[in-house]
């Protein structure tokens, strides 16, 4: 009867990591309903001067997704020199404690694909990032970060050009250009990735060498 | 005969599992009941924010940001870009450096408590101006609030990322060494003119 007894209760015993993973799976939805499909981990990696092929999903408000497929290279991190003002281009003023990146980005993409609110940052060798943001920089004011062209933007998210009335349409973006986005970061900060990312989760990492122009 | 009473003893333990289960449940519910997660969110005594009590001139750790006050001032009228805001009590100004830890961040949430614990945030006419700053690169700030001559001695500053959820987050408070002398030369004080925030180490431009 007490072997009996005993088989019993390690059985009993051997079931509770069972209940315990049931538990912590049952409850593993809290994770991604509040915290991973807002977080970027679905990585596409790359080196600096090299092309990353890219390939992005978002979903529209209807729910009906889209896909966007390009090819992003990320040419130069350096100190920049000028900074874009409302009439072209002014000397960089330092600010003590600060650096002011460069990030210049090569994109391969049709004239048609949609690519507003794209999102930059450039993490350190700390682990640390600086996300590239409009703000000002001492009497100087960073542009919004972009990643097509100012003057010849593609389509908005409509899927349409976005026209202003009474002003003539700016022309059709070009299949091939540069963009330079600024970020302001810390003087001990060693650039050592640059992330760009429309939609989370996607999004993607290039490893970058400052030396290397 | 003696067969069921055999089999029920040989289920006892399972019974008494159960019991177990239950008693563990109805104990859990009772707790949970005990503590006022019924009510609003920051009623949730678990989630509360933990406060960091500090002065003015010493840093504090809010975990994203590391944050001081740098100096107060207050007066009845401040201006802000040629306009001039004239307060039936008094503005106060608390003028703050907050530095990103690891992620661009901007202090979001200022609000001022009085020693009876009567509470400003920035609303209406009140504000905070602050910026986006880089990990490791300061971001100097001012926030400004207006609140009634009474509330001046014992005067508290609240500080932290968020102005929506400060649940589970570190909050920076300040104590902003203000007497009840203070209130009455805030009174007859010059205007104070708004600062707009810059960043790095140099001065404001």
């Amino acid at each position: 009867m007490g072997r009996r007894r005993g088989g019993v209760v390690r059985r009993w015993l051997l079931l509770l990591p069972l209940a315990l993973v049931l538990a912590l799976a049952s409850s593993a939805s809290r994770l991604h309903v509040f915290w991973w499909p807002d977080q970027l981990h679905e990585a596409t990696a790359g080196s600096q001067g090299s092309p990353v092929e890219v390939s992005d999903e978002w979903e529209d408000q209807d729910g009906e997704t889209h896909r966007r497929d390009l090819t992003l290279t990320v040419l130069a991190v350096a100190p920049a020199e000028r900074v874009p003002t409302y009439d072209g281009t002014e000397p960089v003023r330092p600010i003590p404690g600060t650096v002011l990146w460069e990030v210049r980005l090569g994109f391969e993409v049709e004239p048609d694909v949609p690519l507003g609110s794209c999102r930059v940052s450039m993490i350190d060798t700390e682990g640390r990032e600086a996300w590239a943001v409009r703000t000002s920089y001492g009497e100087q004011m960073l542009p919004m970060t972009v990643c097509e062209p100012t003057d010849s933007p593609g389509p908005g998210y409509a899927g349409l050009l976005e026209e202003v009335p009474g002003e003539e349409p700016s022309p059709p973006r070009p299949r091939e250009y540069v963009v330079p986005v600024y970020v302001l970061a810390a003087d001990d900060a060693t650039p050592d990735r640059i992330r760009v990312w429309w939609e989370p989760p996607d999004y993607v990492e290039v490893e970058v060498d400052p030396d290397d122009e | 005969m003696s067969r069921p009473l055999d089999r029920l003893r040989g289920t006892g333990h399972l019974w008494g599992v159960g019991l177990a289960a239950f008693g563990l449940l109805a104990a859990g519910t009772w707790l949970q009941d005990l503590l006022p997660e019924r009510g609003a969110p920051e009623d949730d005594r678990g989630a509360r924010p933990h406060v960091r009590s500090a002065e003015v001139g010493e840093t504090v750790d809010l975990r994203a940001v590391e944050v001081s006050v740098d100096a107060v001032a207050g007066a009845r009228t401040r201006l802000e870009f040629g306009s001039e805001l004239i307060s039936p009590g008094v503005w106060i100004e608390v003028r703050y450096t907050a530095t990103p830890v690891a992620e661009t961040t901007q202090l979001g949430s200022v609000e001022l408590v009085a020693a009876d614990g009567r509470r400003w945030t920035t609303v209406g006419r009140n504000e905070n101006l602050c910026t986006e700053s880089s990990p490791g690169v300061a971001a100097h700030c001012a926030a400004y609030l207006e609140v009634p001559p009474d509330a001046v001695p014992g005067l508290r500053v609240r500080l932290a990322v968020s102005p929506l959820d400060q649940r589970y987050d570190a909050v920076a408070e300040v104590d902003l060494g203000l007497t009840g002398p203070d209130a009455e030369e805030f009174g007859t004080a010059e205007p104070l003119e708004a600062v707009a925030p810059w960043v790095g180490d140099g001065e404001a431009s």
